[in-house]
């Protein structure tokens, strides 16, 4: 956890003091190998890193990852029945597990589901008998022998080709996709309504969790987030905006709106404020590795939940108590319901989320530590360690120390992904993707 | 034609040269990450959009939502900068606190004022004290408290309808956002119910005859549910009917219970325009309620791109208005013109609602 170095990926350049709204960074995904990093903007384009192989001649650079492809997802439209704009920003990617030499991703905007798949082409037949190099026929009066083409090595070409549009699903916004360990199915989660698609099938879809009222005066909770969990195909769990988090078992009822579990952590009546129910609504919740925790964050915390335990979550980290006291201010200007991410590592040790001023924050689960790190160019030069930053709040001000009051609350980290395996994380701040990597495992190598 | 958005104007992307990745596309050869040609391998951002060959009805909801977002932007602009002040405002209740609020430690420590006032203080208010306080000041030190405490729940109160009626206003509602706005202010008004700030009406609220704003308020309701065959959520009112607005036609005998409440919401500032909060919540929820995609089939009926339009909701209204429930109320009502006027004067109202929240 400690000494990150870091690289920058930016999509502007940063001679432009305001990033376009088009760039900004709206989610980002490591495939399950590591080697792939995908981000999708609001502007519905994905662009996807690939980590440069390790090389013995240039020990610098290893594993860097560099711009492998770019395409256009999903465009902006117009629902003219509801005379609404549906936004062309990706909500959410999600790899699917290689099966064969293509890569294969999900992306999702509002309504629609987009699977993606990327494959690459390294050679390429020569030596035509009918036509010539440039796709022409021939004349045949020409031709006076026969020839097998032969497959040459050419420049390496990336293509991506969408194989399937899953669309006219959900009636509200999408808010997450879930990849089932089956590998065959997936769901997608809007705010009131789940759907479970087959991969293969994209004029049919499942409908296993219905939220919605009958009245919809009577609506007082959405779901916010939802995944699979990572072995059970049967077992998925979604958030809702009231701070539960509800472990549904799909062999128990084709429509799982009796959950199976219920997670809930009972309210402290010392902190109740008005803005209590709002800070408890959960932003994003991820399954462990071993598949046996549940991370989730609301506004001010990062919890850790074992699933055999409903009754309350059996780890709490504060991510930035200071803002409780703003909470007001906070909810005039709608940061309150800004939604940030969570991560684990990959020995599920150590998470991960993001704040506000470009800070980001790991706790360690194991020894209890954690820090506070911030993603922008001029605080460190690229390859520097990172130096861990402190938000003081009253009392004893050391040098470096930011006071609440002067964070930016403009420059939020929603979205963070943590690398499978090693120590290397993507941080999405705004239309930069900043890169870091644990400083022991690059002198390693 | 320009597609219906929000306030903020999007700078028309920088066309960027890109061969379409899997066409003709020669990727080049890989080299270590550099911003300028990132840039040239992105997408060219579709720049211009086909025109929209929608029929009457897109056209007629493009215009009235460039309307609305025209009005609204107008209205919110002023109303946003302006709301924390909004709060303190002159009219206050009860003289002896004319001076103002003291910031700062009082003698009764109350965690949920500790909890607002450092927040909503923290912007930095001060308000001048006007004089006579040092004798009263040990005596109604714990009153003040109370007094800022309500107070500062309803700027509270105030701020979450301003940001509903923003959110219906537009493109693209985040349901989540609204849910929880709304229920803040649910649970505001059920806390208000609570402890007794309906009860504590003065007895010459009643000769202010809120029956005007009741039927207006009805009515609306009404017209809105009728027709849409939705709910939307419940108003400030709905605390006190029973459930659905199937119900209205206890309408008299709830009449007794809204009587004080709406009253009492006259209580707290300005009576003749913090009563039509009343309504306003109605109205943000009825046409919230629109924009939910729940009511796609609602759309189909004859009120569609009018309804997004007060005024035409209110002049429909006038023409459709059901004649059961309505009965309770016209006995009390004047005549048919007094109803119009009543709503065009709640209109006039809501306007003047915003100018007090703007203190214009």
């Amino acid at each position: 956890m400690d000494g990150y170095v870091q690289r920058v990926l930016t999509a502007t350049p940063s001679r432009l003091a305001v990033p376009l709204p088009a760039d900004i960074i709206s989610t980002v995904e490591f495939n399950h190998t590591g080697e792939l990093l995908a981000t999708g903007d609001k502007g519905g384009r994905v662009v996807i890193f690939q980590r440069e192989p390790e090389s013995k001649n240039a020990p610098h650079s290893q594993g860097e990852y560099d711009v492998y492809s770019t395409f256009q997802s999903h465009e902006p439209e117009f629902d003219y029945l509801k005379s609404l704009e549906i936004e062309e920003k990706i909500n959410k990617i999600k790899w699917l597990p290689q099966q064969n030499a293509a890569h294969s991703l999900l992306s999702t905007n509002d309504k629609t589901i987009k699977l993606w798949k990327i494959t690459e082409r390294d050679k390429r037949p020569e030596g035509y008998n009918l036509k010539d190099e440039e796709g022409k026929l021939k004349d045949l009066s020409t031709v006076t022998s026969l020839q097998v083409p032969v497959l040459k090595p050419m420049d390496l070409m990336v293509e991506v080709s969408p194989r399937r549009i899953f669309a006219n699903g959900h009636t509200y916004h999408i808010n997450s996709i879930s990849v089932n360990s089956d590998c065959e199915t997936y769901m997608s989660a809007d705010d009131l309504r789940i759907n479970l698609w087959h991969l293969a099938i994209t004029d049919r879809s499942f409908n296993i969790v219905d939220i919605k009222p009958a009245n919809m005066e009577d609506l007082t909770e959405v779901i916010t987030a939802s995944e699979f969990h990572p072995h059970h195909c049967n077992l998925f769990v979604y958030s809702s905006s009231k701070g539960s988090l509800r472990l549904c078992d799909m062999r128990a009822a084709a429509l799982c709106d009796k959950h199976s579990k219920l997670f809930e952590e009972p309210e402290d009546p010392s902190n109740r404020s008005f803005f209590s129910e709002i800070i408890s609504s959960v932003s994003d919740v991820k399954f462990s590795h071993s598949g046996r925790y549940m991370l989730t964050r609301d506004y001010l915390t990062v919890k850790v939940w074992d699933l055999n335990m409903e009754a309350r979550p059996i780890e709490t980290y504060q991510v930035h108590d200071y803002l409780r006291s703003k909470l007001c201010s906070l909810y005039e200007n709608d940061c309150i319901f800004d939604k940030f991410e969570c991560a684990w590592n990959g020995s599920d040790s150590v998470i991960m989320t993001g704040a506000y001023n470009n800070f980001f924050r790991m706790f360690d689960r194991n020894t209890k530590r954690d820090v506070t790190l911030e993603a922008s160019r001029e605080s460190s030069k690229p390859r520097a360690v990172l130096k861990p930053r402190r938000v003081c709040v009253g009392g004893k001000r050391r040098r470096d120390d930011i006071s609440v009051d002067s964070l930016d609350f403009t420059k939020k980290i929603l979205h963070t992904a943590w690398h499978p395996a090693e120590n290397i994380i993507a941080i999405a701040a705004t239309n930069n993707l900043y890169i870091f990597q644990d400083k022991v495992n690059s002198d390693m190598h | 034609m320009p597609r219906p958005r929000g306030f903020e104007q999007e700078a028309p992307p920088p066309a960027r040269e890109w061969p379409i990745s899997g066409r003709s596309a020669r990727r080049a050869q890989r080299r270590p990450f550099v911003d300028a040609e990132w840039r040239s391998l992105a997408p060219p951002r579709a720049v211009g959009r086909s025109s929209l060959s929608g029929g009457k009805l897109a056209a007629a909801a493009v215009a009235v939502a460039e309307q609305r977002t025209r009005r609204a932007a107008s209205r919110v602009r002023i109303v946003v900068t302006k709301a924390p002040t909004a709060c303190w405002n002159r009219g206050s209740p009860l003289p002896r606190f004319s001076c103002g609020l003291r910031v700062g430690r009082t003698g009764r420590r109350d965690p949920d004022n500790r909890s607002l006032k450092d927040t909503m203080f923290a912007r930095g208010l001060k308000r001048k004290c006007v004089g006579h306080e040092e004798d009263v000041e040990g005596a109604l030190a714990g009153l003040k408290t109370v007094s800022s405490y309500s107070l500062q729940r309803q700027s509270l109160l105030d701020m979450s309808l301003v940001k509903l009626q923003l959110c219906h206003m537009l493109v693209e509602p985040n349901l989540c956002r609204s849910v929880l706005i709304a229920n803040t202010v649910r649970q505001i008004q059920e806390e208000m119910t609570q402890d007794g700030t309906w009860r504590a009406v003065a007895p010459q609220a009643a000769e202010r005859a809120p029956l005007d704003r009741l039927v207006s308020t009805e009515i609306l309701c009404r017209a809105a549910w009728g027709q849409e065959g939705a709910h939307p959520a419940p108003g400030l009112g709905d605390g006190h009917t029973q459930g659905p607005v199937s119900d209205l036609c206890p309408v008299t005998s709830a009449q007794a219970p809204r009587h004080p409440q709406s009253s009492a919401w006259e209580m707290d500032g300005p009576r003749e325009n913090r009563g039509s909060f009343h309504k306003s919540l109605d109205q943000i929820f009825e046409t919230l309620e629109t924009k939910n995609p729940s009511c796609m089939e609602e759309l189909f009926s004859d009120v569609d791109s009018p309804y997004y339009d007060l005024d035409t909701v209110l002049t429909g209204m006038m023409g459709g208005a059901r004649s059961g429930p309505c009965e309770g109320l016209e006995g009390l009502a004047p005549a048919t013109p007094a109803p119009s006027s009543s709503c065009k004067s709640d209109l006039g109202e809501l306007d003047h609602v915003v100018e007090i929240l703007v203190e214009t």
